[in-house]
């Protein structure tokens, strides 16, 4: 029986003020899947992102990674594990310099500087931006920043990636390249997007959140196809799947 | 020319304000910036854009104490102190006339102040006697001192920021032992300050339009509501930030990447401003 | 009102030093205590929003502007020690990245922007929130907090500038003062504003933390002010003149004629050789190195559009 790379039993989060974010989440990700979770606004996706690796703790439900619960004792090892990429960029790049940026993340997990360093311009190549690494974040376009949030988490060899829309606000150039750049990565991935169609390509099973709880949860192949489903949940068929377009095959990751 | 390992810089052909981009513009103008023109003077390479930060800031701060303990600055120290920042300038590429211009910003400030230097010095008295009469020398004298000395110093400051980018700055503060609360305090500040400024100046923008016929009284009674927004959505950010810091492993200092090493151009820049700075005060 | 560098003397720059340096280092202490990291990013952040505050220009009759300044609002959202230090990086900034206030002069404009200001409108705030914990009361605490700090600032300034004999005092004083009671009134706008907007919005943003003075501390800080205005009224009284004349026995820029054909420190050299000949010598030897330096920099120049040509 393989380990999840996540799992969720049960979770649920309450916010300071009452509101029921999460109302008990089931969710596994075993390794070498890539799975799409999609939902209106509001559903709990990015809630759900931030107790991945620990940021938020649950009021009631587990969180594993890797098979190790998460609590005060294994957070760290647990950070070390979950690569989250948020959003809005800026949130992710708070240092003065794209190179500290991505040097950041192996510098603290205690890695001797030169060989952060390496890891720094590993993750930069990887992205294709190693040239911009001496330069502020502002100074760079947002597509870029994307990308270089994706380094900074890319630069502690994450073996479960967690990408918070990572296409929305790119012009199509970007995006296109945003796309080949994740299929590149043969990292287990749990992807949140209103991109439908990044969703059909990138990934073979998909998972439907609305109102802190799951809602579906099945191949991208048949989730994705059924339009009475996807409207009821404040989504749609992605153009995609209605051009006949095959969805992304499962086990194209080998971790 | 290389800079510290594991950094890379790229070389710039600086004619007037163009500049080559190793990238391409995406093409909508509030995506980002290249930074203004003076930042992109930091972004050039020259024997001075290399020197320590640390050398450069202690020279600076060296110079402006010489010049500013040292009685009214005459021709001869203020024509030395020009020529060596004009040679600066030009050894590292940068425009002189630009960062002459940008001292000029104290004048107004300094003026407003030494306009009333000849009056102090007739015993503070507005008589026309005080201005021109006999101890009138004194006073312009004041005057003068008030001037050069802010333009000047000025100067010194334009220099250092023209030569050395901004993280590279606080990597040397961080270096002379300032304590770490400051540093993250201008890390922050320098990360965070244009996104801010952006989002209000798309609020004042959204402010102006909606209300094109509003005076400025109303106005600057709404832009409370603007800073307010500005304030909410800067706490959001500042806990996302905590947030994205603590996934990658943050435990409460921030780590420091690149060692700083001191070269023969730091030790040659430290002699000169050393003996420049001692021949202000000997003459 | 940033004091740039060059207008206070000697010993004015010394003492500003001498205060402000033991008042940063027990900010440091205070906020280090008792900020965790999770604050400390936030009070960071904060400062970034006070600089680009700083954006919003008062045009102030004749063609000058005031700009927000943003001490006693940092104070009312982070208390007074994490405001002193907010303040004082935004003012590093300035002055080392904009010439906005100078190098040397950096103690005094601590001081008076980043010190007096966030001090003075916690103070009023506080008495403020006291007098009418509402809505209301808070909106109008910051105003008068606001304006009051920006006013107490420009004095402090003022206070300065007098005391190293660039300017007399009463003149001095009038201006800043006058100035700054009409950018006040901008900065207590955009304050107060704040404050309504948050405590509709997000009111757990600007209460709790105890970010008030306690009402021991008001009753004792009014009553040591009140004892300062008492005691220095009545020295006004017994000498008018005093003070100024104090001033100008002190002030070096009173001998300035003569400093402008020798050195004070003429007496400090190596027997044989005079200030000014040493002097001399020393220019002499860096016009030779910057003439050599610019040689090198010329051909190296050259070199290179000879390899690329």
């Amino acid at each position: 029986m393989q380990i999840p790379a996540l799992e969720l039993i049960g979770l649920s989060h309450r916010y300071p003020d009452g509101t029921l974010a999460l109302d008990g989440i089931d969710l596994s990700v075993l390794a070498g899947e890539s799975v799409a979770l999609l939902g209106p606004n509001g559903a709990g996706k990015s809630t759900l992102m931030l107790h991945a690796n620990g940021v938020l703790r649950p009021s009631s439900g587990t969180v594993a990674v890797d098979g190790v619960g998460i609590e005060d004792a294994t957070v760290r090892e647990v950070r070390l594990r979950v690569g989250l990429v948020f959003q809005d960029p800026d949130d992710q790049l708070f240092m003065t310099s794209v190179y500290d940026d991505v040097a950041f993340g192996p510098l603290n997990m205690g890695l001797p500087p030169d060989e952060a360093d390496r890891r720094a311009h590993e993750a930069l190549h990887a992205v294709g931006l190693a040239d911009q690494a001496s330069r502020p974040a502002q100074h760079l376009s947002f597509g870029q920043r994307k990308r270089i949030a994706l380094a900074t988490v890319l630069a502690m060899d994450p073996s479960l990636l967690v990408l918070d829309e990572p296409t929305s606000n790119l012009d199509p150039r970007a995006r296109r390249d945003m796309i080949a750049l994740i299929t590149s990565l043969r990292v287990t991935r749990l992807v949140a997007t209103h991109d439908m169609d990044l969703a059909w390509e990138l990934c073979e099973r998909a998972v439907i959140l609305d109102a802190g709880r799951v809602a579906a949860d099945g191949p991208c192949k048949d989730v994705l196809s059924d339009e009475a489903l996807l409207f009821a949940h404040g989504l749609e068929t992605p153009p995609s799947a209605r051009a006949g377009r095959p969805c992304a095959a499962p086990g194209t990751i080998r971790p | 020319m290389t800079g510290a390992p594991g950094i890379h810089r790229h070389e710039h052909e600086h004619a007037s304000a163009v500049h080559r981009h190793p990238h391409h513009h995406a093409g909508s103008a509030h995506e980002h910036r290249h930074g203004t023109g003076f930042e992109q003077l930091t972004y050039l390479v020259s024997p001075v854009h290399d020197l320590d930060p640390r050398s450069k800031t202690v020279a600076t701060i060296v110079l402006i104490l010489a010049i500013v303990l040292t009685p009214p600055v005459r021709p001869f120290e203020f024509a030395l102190l020009v020529v060596m920042f004009a040679a600066v300038a030009a050894i590292s590429r940068l425009p002189i006339a630009t960062l002459f211009a940008r001292a000029c910003v104290v004048l107004p400030v300094a003026g407003t102040i030494a306009a009333f230097a000849p009056v102090t010095h007739s015993g503070g008295s507005l008589s026309v006697g005080g201005i021109a009469g006999a101890y009138a020398g004194g006073g312009w004298i004041a005057a003068w001192a008030i001037l050069s000395k802010a333009w000047l110093c000025a100067l010194a400051t334009v220099v250092l920021s023209a030569t050395t980018p901004v993280p590279r700055l606080i990597r040397g503060l961080e270096a002379l032992r300032v304590p770490d609360i400051f540093i993250t305090l201008f890390s922050f500040l320098s990360r965070y300050v244009d996104i801010f400024r952006a989002q209000l100046r798309s609020l004042r923008i959204a402010l102006d339009s909606r209300a094109p016929t509003m005076g400025r009284l109303g106005r600057w009674r709404l832009y409370g509501n603007l800073a307010g927004n500005l304030f909410v959505r800067a706490y959001d950010r500042g806990e996302r930030v905590h947030a994205a810091m603590l996934s990658r492993g943050f435990d409460g200092t921030l780590p420091t990447a690149e060692t700083l090493r001191f070269g023969a151009g730091d030790i040659l820049l430290l002699a000169l401003v050393a003996m420049t700075a001692t021949a202000v005060a000997l003459y | 009102m940033h004091i740039p560098d060059g207008m206070l003397d000697t010993k004015t720059v010394a003492s500003t030093w001498a205060a402000a340096v033991p008042a940063l280092a027990w900010a440091v202490r205070d906020v280090r205590r008792r900020m965790t990291d999770g604050r400390l990013v936030l009070m960071s952040v904060m400062a970034a929003l006070v600089f680009a505050l700083q954006m919003l220009n008062f045009p102030v009759a004749g063609g000058t502007s005031g700009h927000f300044a943003g001490g006693a609002l940092a104070a009312i959202l982070l208390g007074p020690w994490p405001a002193v230090l907010v303040v004082t990086a935004v003012l590093f900034v300035q002055a080392f990245f904009f010439a906005d206030g100078g190098v040397t002069a950096l103690a005094a404009n601590v001081l008076d922007m980043a010190i007096v200001a966030p001090f003075v409108g916690w103070w009023v705030y506080s008495l403020a929130v006291r007098v009418s914990d509402t809505r209301g009361g808070r909106t109008a605490g910051a105003f008068i907090a606001a304006w009051t700090a920006c006013v107490a600032a420009s004095l402090s300034a003022a206070m300065l500038v007098w005391a190293s004999g660039a300017a007399p005092l009463l003149p001095v004083l009038g201006a800043m003062g006058f100035w700054h009671a009409i950018i006040g009134i901008g900065e207590g706008f955009v304050t107060a504003g704040l404050v309504a907007y948050v405590l509709a919005v997000r009111p757990d943003l600007v209460r709790g933390d105890a970010r008030t003075m306690s009402a021991r501390g008001l009753a004792g800080s009014l009553g040591a002010t009140a004892l300062a205005a008492a005691a220095l009224s009545f020295l006004a009284y017994r000498r008018p003149d005093g003070l100024e004349r104090v001033a100008a026995e002190l002030s070096f820029l009173q001998r300035a004629e003569p400093l402008w054909t020798e050195s004070p420190l003429a007496g400090y050299t190596i027997p044989g050789i005079t200030g000014d000949a040493l002097a001399g010598i020393l220019a002499g030897l860096v016009g030779l190195t910057v003439t050599g330096l610019l040689t090198y920099t010329a051909l190296q120049a050259f070199r290179r559009r000879r390899a690329v040509s």
